[in-house]
């Protein structure tokens, strides 16, 4: 194992700056949030998590699909598949699992190119979590704060000190080939473990064996529901979008841009002649705590939830992802 | 990886009025070799992409027919479509009718206003590959008379198959049964044993057909409906068409009851 100085980090993002665009936590107005770095931009490493998911990297609030135009009575269309090579510095466990996440939507069936594209592209340097947040439960889902897949590059906070794991040839690659690595020692690894261990016993632990949706208790959670639709759009797992085209009428070019979707807004389930298979707030509030804690594992194998919190911290109305969990856990 | 949210451009070949609302478009696609049931997705290139039914039979390798009802945005521009013009199609998605697994038996369709466009695609593809196929009744029903759509091939089925026609409400010219269609369950006396009911429609009619159906006995496996919700991608990525964990779009639109039967909103 490797480790870097503190110091070091931001000279070696500036060196990987020469090679690939680097994604990496800054501070705008007191919040954090994940930015390509450009000049004059001041990395953080003072932060427990960004505001907005890291998912905007990959699956954008909004991008064009494709374009097309029409002359003489010829469409032409044209995708746009981006190939830049990124480096996301800084990216935490759980929300390095909710890309796990994405991806097996992205790769089910049908592949989702532009997705991919930029999963393929992107290199993961992720920064374990070694003081637990407010309102995080990663614990819960195993999601955190610890992580032992799906990135490239695992760093541990251990004082002066990052100690750094490498999980893929290509995060070896870039340490290799880097001289702002050392050597850890034995006592290096020791310290990250007790720091591991120290911010699981900061957050809730629950058997989820147990657990099941309580509807009534989500009924009653979602009466107090505000249609903001906040928690859809910060959540690092959500995935549902909308596809709308645009068309010069002078020119007849155009494109189709989707759009991040929430299924908290009415008209996600409307159809012609104003039916509506999911009517009502509660009936939607309902499927949404429902797709992410038993459709996504029935379909896919995992909670759709990975416990950042993103939702408890940001909703006005004070509902909580976390109690509805303990709720859920039959004692 | 292959772009799957790239249509193929295509020119209509020609277009034929179904009723006052609804339109076939017969599209230049040769050789999709589709199931009946499967849709595709049809792209006016700068109004948006909508799932429509393909309502032609495969056996038909030289087009594809799309019926499509206009109901809003995207389906009134395909209304102002013209013979020569071109769209985009994608597809075909989903799956279809089990077409394998129910050869050789009695077949009753149950349809309802636009609803008869999937079925018609099986239908037809019965009509040519008839040998493969038992006994066929077709129950059919529209708001009135003028709102029935594929009227052209009445004849064809009347003199193949078992045909039956409901309207909502009476129009002038209109002589035949007046009611709801799942009424015209009462008209026929399937065996039960050797049928499977094949039903689309609007969901609250699919909703009162399996009701009619399950009092004839009917077992869940042998209803097979046909869903509709709405639709963004259709090939599983935009999460809006989901019924509990199933999505409509990849692993329907076609589902047996006894695989639906179990989850909240499938009725709305
Ligand atoms: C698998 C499948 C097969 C279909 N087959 C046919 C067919 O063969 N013929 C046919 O006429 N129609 C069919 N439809 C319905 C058709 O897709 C909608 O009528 C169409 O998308 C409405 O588009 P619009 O832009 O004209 O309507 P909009 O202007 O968008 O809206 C008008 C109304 O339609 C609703 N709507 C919008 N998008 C959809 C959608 N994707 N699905 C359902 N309702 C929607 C809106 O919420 C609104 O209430 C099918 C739908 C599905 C899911
Ligand atoms: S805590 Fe909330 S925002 Fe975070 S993954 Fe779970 S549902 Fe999404
Ligand atoms: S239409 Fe997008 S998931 Fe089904």
């Amino acid at each position: 194992m490797k480790k870097i100085r503190e110091d070091d980090v931001i000279k070696l993002l500036n060196e990987l700056r020469k090679k690939y665009e680097v994604i990496a936590p800054v501070k705008l107005d007191g919040r954090v949030y994940f930015k390509t770095l450009g000049e004059g931009d001041v990395l953080t490493l003072d932060y427990v998590n960004s505001v907005v998911s890291p998912k905007d990297f990959f699956l954008p609030q909004k991008e064009r699909i494709l374009e097309f135009s029409e002359s003489g009575g010829e469409v032409t269309v044209e995708d746009e598949l981006s190939s830049k090579k990124r480096v996301f510095f800084g990216i935490r466990p759980c929300d390095v699992n909710a890309l796990l996440i994405l991806d097996s939507v992205a790769r089910e069936g049908f592949e989702d190119p532009y997705y991919l594209g930029r999963r393929d592209n992107t290199l993961l340097i992720s920064l374990e979590c070694v003081e637990p947040g407010d309102d995080c439960f990663c614990s819960v889902f195993n999601t955190g704060p610890s992580l032992d897949e799906g990135a490239d590059l695992v760093f541990t906070d251990i004082g002066d000190f990052y100690l750094v794991k490498s999980l893929t040839d290509e995060g070896e690659r870039l340490v290799s080939g880097s001289e702002f690595f050392r050597k850890a020692t034995g006592g290096d690894e020791e310290t990250a473990g007790k720091k591991r261990k120290e911010c699981v016993k900061g957050m809730e632990s629950l058997d989820l064996r147990n657990f099941s949706v309580d509807e009534e208790v989500v009924k009653e959670k979602a009466k107090r529901c505000l249609y903001c639709y906040s928690c859809t759009f910060i959540c690092p797992t959500c995935y549902c979008f909308d596809v709308v085209d645009r068309m010069d009428l002078y020119s007849r070019n155009g494109e189709r841009m989707r759009f991040w979707d929430s299924c908290m807004n009415p008209s996600f389930t409307e159809m012609a002649g104003n039916f509506n298979p999911r009517d009502g707030m509660v009936g939607r509030f309902m499927n949404r705590i429902n797709h992410k804690l038993r459709y996504m594992r029935d379909r896919y194998g995992v909670y759709g939830c990975v416990g950042c919190g993103r939702c408890i911290r940001n909703c006005p109305a004070g509902i909580s992802m976390l109690e509805i969990l303990r709720e859920g856990v039959r004692k | 990886m292959s772009n799957q949210y790239i249509p193929q451009t295509v020119e209509i070949l020609g277009i034929l009025e179904e009723s006052r609302d609804v339109k076939t478009l017969r599209l230049d696609v040769r050789n999709l070799r589709h199931e009946p049931g499967q849709f595709m997705e049809l792209s006016v290139f700068g109004y948006g992409e909508i799932p429509v039914s393909i309502s032609s039979s495969p056996t038909l390798e030289d087009y594809i027919d799309l019926s499509v009802k206009n109901v809003g945005s995207v389906t009134s521009v395909v209304h102002e479509a013209e013979p020569g013009d071109t769209v985009g199609v994608r597809g075909p998605y989903g799956r279809g009718f089990p077409v394998r697994e129910v050869g050789g038996r009695d077949l009753l369709f149950i349809g309802g206003g636009i609803g008869l466009a999937p079925l018609r695609s099986f239908i037809d593809y019965i009509r040519d590959e008839r040998d493969g196929f038992g006994d066929v009744s077709i129950l059919y029903g529209a708001r009135t008379a003028d709102d029935m759509v594929f009227r052209q091939e009445f004849d064809d089925w009347r003199s193949m198959f078992d045909l039956h026609l409901i309207a909502d409400v009476e129009s002038e010219g209109w002589y035949g049964r007046v009611g709801f269609v799942n009424e015209l369950l009462a008209d026929v006396s399937p065996d039960i044993k050797n049928t499977y009911a094949v039903v689309c429609g609007p969901s609250i009619m699919m909703k009162s057909v399996v009701k009619g159906l399950k009092d004839m006995q009917f077992p869940d496996e042998q209803i097979i409906l046909s869903f509709e919700r709405r639709m963004k991608c259709g090939i599983g990525k935009c999460g809006h068409c989901n019924i509990g964990d199933r999505y409509v779009c990849v692993d329907g639109p076609v589902f047996s009851y006894d695989k639906v039967r179990g989850y909240r909103e499938i009725w709305g």
